[in-house]
């Protein structure tokens, strides 16, 4: 197992700690999360407001770590490690790379793409990126039906409100339909988050209060 | 008729040569349109005179002395009776004129001593510009009308200037930028050049950067015709390079239209969809901001959006909706089926139709360069009056057809968006003209319809072009408007720091500078831009507290960031500063071409950041030839020869710059600095990818990937 650690200062902790309530939302997450670790961990740590942890193991996964909330997503991409830094390789495209990541961003942010009626509109946005790379389609589906196992842990000071709304606790899933909390004593450091959704390690328990 | 009676009451009266053009046989119209056309490659500077009134036996010879003086001057004169832009302005007075000149008081001239009506003709005129500057809110900065009479108004007596123009103007020109600002506003409001009061504000700034903002902009004489005139002509076409205000024009002329013709149903079109969607946005704060009061009735009487458009949506798309209205046969957008073979189609079946109507009263099509021929022949078959179509002198600087094969009835030779030594230093690195062999030879009269002044003995060419008002600052104090940045090899090639660099000296020269007034665009598409531009996303808001705009992820200008992107994305933009990046400048035409279209979208300054080992001895012959620009505003180049001219052609015909793919790929691994222990692998790599393709772009991106590929040691 290792594990990549990256300083986040606070211009990119309000960038990631965003509210996410779709998944173009944490596949967007996940393409700036790319970004920032192919440049590397350069935030000076005296600008430190909080950090993003890749942890490569039989199963690879993001975390974000700030003060009040932790959360992590699924990564689905395998990592390798070389002079330069870090690389990314998908099932369908073998680097993940500054300019693919900026692709998908770009068909994420075209709200259009996802309210549209016309099928022929969301493919002539894609037939441009299809030149550059034609495995570009199964890819973007790849990530579209990911599922990004999305787990947050938060001390919630504002909404608390008695066991309805620990002041500790886990949020399953983001979208309205799904989400569910779990209530804990107290604050969940980092490294039992790590660890607690490790699959080497014991399991953890839910216990009757 | 009567249509065509409503419009006679409303314009203004105008210029002789019009009036042939619509009230006269075909022919005489033919050959008014040359004369005018033959004037503008001879002189090139009918830009500068604009003339409203009508010309008669009265003010025959004084009209054609100001012109005259307004040519040799290069000076920007309009003659107008009363304002232009709104129809009520009437006045009982036949004998006045107003002479309208920046840096120079308004000048009312009496053309005839016993006309009695001409003092209430003056006091009448300044009431209503009274009105009008209150209509866009100038009287805020300007006050009413008392407050400027005297210092910005004057009178004479034709009779007694004897011919003497220029001691008229120097009696009437005004002394302090205060009082020369404020005159260029009433210009403006006359004109229906409106500015927005706002940006332009009323006082004179300190620093270049907020002079050139706040510059008032006035049409030119050829851009005031094009929105003013009427005629009777089937279609109209106006070309220009990029950067001469031709989307503007076209919104001004649709405001003309739409107001003048109340029932017409208007469409107003270009290629491309998202284009056509920032247009119909624009639509309605163009319209608020020039006080228009009728409602626009979208998909009644105005349409504006793409050509194609949707088969089951009739409003989508201008040929959808020309196929709709008409019962015709509606093809599709697929791969394989072009937009001409369709328009053709539909123009056979609308022709062999009868009693069809017309779809639309007037067309304006924008960026016309994008469109087959048989699109117009479509959209004039379904149009009852006129089609307008603006569109750019060339798609690419080397276009063989540098003018339409038909010349376009405006031409547009003055690009107001950048300074015209930037102009100037992009044609020349675009073309190739600094090298030899050169890329790209034009003929003098297409020197001439680019805005150049062509001064030549044998084969030495001296070109140069008309200082703009705009710029006008920039040359007093000596600023340079293009900066030439090399990278260098110790430094890793890096861009990120030079351009860093550049945006702290921004900031230092210029105390109010925001974030949205600078632009970095990479023109390479390799992957080290997008790594840059990652890294520059983290570093600008670290250094600067500016956040980044990718353009080429959010599609879309954001207020407030720091606009970032690669070539595909500034159509239509423009910015005080560019920062263009570029590592290595090649030979491919299509880059060039970006190269140039990149270099000229700032208007306070451009930097071209480029390395020094990579260019190896290209830069040299293009610092010399940008010093000489900077230092005396003249492009000096020999023509080449026969023998390079007929390399010039061939090479078009071949379109393609390398003989053999091997040069190619040579050229493209000396881009990305490949090691040549890597060559013989990459090159079979990319043969057995490609094939032996000349796509260069095909070939980079294949190099590229895997040379990074080579690069990389796997982790277990």
């Amino acid at each position: 197992m290792k594990e990549f650690s990256f300083a986040l200062d606070q211009r990119l902790v309000d960038i990631f700690f965003a509210p996410i309530r779709r998944k173009e939302q944490s596949l967007t997450l996940l393409m700036k999360a790319i970004k920032l670790m192919l440049i590397g961990d350069i935030i000076d740590s005296s600008r430190k407001k909080g950090e993003l942890v890749l942890v490569v193991s039989k199963m690879n996964r993001l975390f974000f770590f700030s003060d009040n909330k932790k959360f992590t997503l699924g990564f689905p991409f395998s990592v390798t490690e070389s002079e330069d830094g870090l690389q990314f390789e998908s099932k369908f495209i073998a680097n993940v790379d500054s300019r693919l990541t900026s692709e998908v961003l770009n068909v994420l942010s075209q709200e259009r793409l996802f309210e549209n009626s016309c099928s022929l509109e969301f493919s002539e946005s894609l037939v441009d990126v299809e030149d550059y790379h034609d495995q570009f389609m199964p890819f973007l589906l790849d990530l579209l039906m990911y599922e990004d196992g999305y787990l947050r842990h938060d001390k919630d000071e504002e909404n608390c409100n008695g066991d309805i709304h620990p002041l500790f606790h886990f949020d399953f899933f983001y979208s309205s339909i799904s989400t569910c909390k779990f209530g804990t004593d107290s604050h969940v450091q980092e490294r039992d988050m790590i660890d607690l959704l490790k699959t080497e390690t014991n399991c953890h328990y839910l216990g009757k209060r | 008729m009567e249509h065509i009676s409503k419009i006679a009451t409303y314009i203004p009266a105008v210029p002789a040569p019009l009036l042939c053009e619509s009230s006269f046989s075909n022919t005489l119209q033919t050959v008014t349109l040359n004369n005018r056309r033959n004037n503008i490659y001879k002189t090139m500077s009918s830009s500068f005179f604009y003339l409203q009134v009508e010309k008669n036996q009265t003010n025959a010879s004084l009209l054609d002395s100001l012109e005259k003086f307004s040519d040799l001057q290069t000076k920007q004169m309009y003659v107008l009776d009363r304002p232009l832009g709104d129809s009520k302005y009437d006045y009982a007075c036949e004998t006045g004129l107003v002479l309208l000149i920046p840096n120079h008081k308004i000048i009312f001239l009496q053309l005839d001593d016993f006309d009695d009506s001409f003092d209430d003709y003056v006091d009448e005129f300044i009431e209503d510009l009274g009105y009008i500057s209150n209509k866009y809110r100038y009287k805020e900065v300007l006050g009413r009308p008392k407050a400027w009479k005297n210092s910005l108004t004057t009178t004479f007596k034709v009779s007694e200037l004897e011919g003497d123009i220029k001691s008229m103007l120097d009696r009437s020109e005004v002394s302090s930028d205060l009082l020369k600002k404020q005159c260029e506003l009433l210009i403006s409001l006359l004109t229906g050049s409106i500015n927005d009061i706002d940006k332009v504000k009323g006082d004179v700034p300190d620093n270049i950067l907020d002079k050139i903002k706040q510059k008032i902009v006035l049409f030119d004489g050829d851009q005031t015709r094009f929105v003013y005139q009427r005629t009777q002509k089937k279609r109209i076409t106006i070309q220009g390079l990029s950067g001469t205000g031709k989307t503007e024009l076209l919104l001004h002329k649709l405001k003309e239209i739409y107001l003048s013709s109340p029932d017409s149903r208007i469409m107003f079109t270009c290629h491309n969809k998202i284009l056509a969607d920032s247009l119909r946005s624009r639509i309605p704060d163009f319209f608020t901001f020039m006080k228009v009061e009728e409602q626009i009735k979208w998909n009644e009487r105005l349409w504006c959006v793409n050509a194609w458009g949707s088969r089951y949506k009739p409003d989508s798309g201008a040929y959808t909706y020309i196929c709709n209205y008409y019962d015709l046969d509606f093809y599709r957008y697929q791969p394989g089926t072009s937009f001409e073979t369709i328009c053709k189609r539909a123009l056979t079946e609308l022709k062999a139709k009868k009693d069809k109507g017309f779809a639309f009263d007037y067309m304006l099509i924008d960026e016309s360069q994008d469109f087959p021929d048989s699109f117009f022949e479509l959209c004039e078959e379904a149009t009852r009056h006129s089609i307008y179509i603006a569109g750019d002198i060339f798609q690419s600087i080397f276009d063989d057809r540098v003018i339409a094969e038909i010349q376009p009835d405006y031409l547009l030779s003055k690009c107001y968006r950048t300074d015209p030594k930037t102009l100037m230093f992009a044609h020349a690195l675009g073309m190739g003209l600094f090298e030899t062999p050169k890329l790209r030879w034009l003929e003098d009269n297409e020197w001439k319809a680019c805005g150049y002044i062509v001064d030549k003995n044998d084969e030495h060419y001296n070109l140069s072009r008309i200082p703009l008002r705009r710029f006008e600052d920039l040359q007093e104090d000596g600023f340079t408007s293009i900066e030439l940045v090399k990278t260098e090899k110790d430094l890793n090639e890096d861009a990120e720091i030079k351009i860093l660099h550049i945006i702290q000296e921004i900031q230092q020269e210029n105390p109010t500078v925001g974030a949205e007034d600078i632009g970095v665009i990479f023109i390479d598409n390799a992957r080290h831009t997008y790594d840059t531009a990652d890294r520059l996303e983290i570093s600008i808001p670290n250094t600067f507290g500016w956040n980044v705009n990718k353009a080429y992820e959010t599609k879309e200008k954001v207020p407030d960031t720091l606009f970032v992107s690669n070539k595909n994305n500034v159509k239509g933009l423009e910015f005080p500063f560019v920062i263009c990046v570029t590592k290595k400048i090649t030979n491919s035409r299509s880059y060039r071409n970006a190269l140039y279209m990149m270099l000229t979208r700032s208007f306070v300054r451009t930097y071209l950041v480029t390395s020094q080992d990579s260019n190896g001895e290209l830069l040299k012959p293009v610092e010399e030839g940008l010093s000489l620009i900077k230092d005396s505003g003249l492009l000096k180049i020999s023509a080449p020869n026969e023998n390079e001219k007929l390399e010039i052609v061939t090479s078009f015909n071949y379109s393609e710059e390398f003989s053999s793919f091997y040069d190619l790929v040579e050229d493209v691994f000396d881009e990305l600095d490949v090691l040549p222990i890597y060559r013989p692998n990459l090159r079979e790599v990319i043969q057995k990818t490609v094939g032996e393709s000349f796509d260069r772009d095909e070939i980079l991106e294949v190099a590229d990937f895997n040379h990074e590929k080579m690069n990389r040691e796997p982790f277990g």
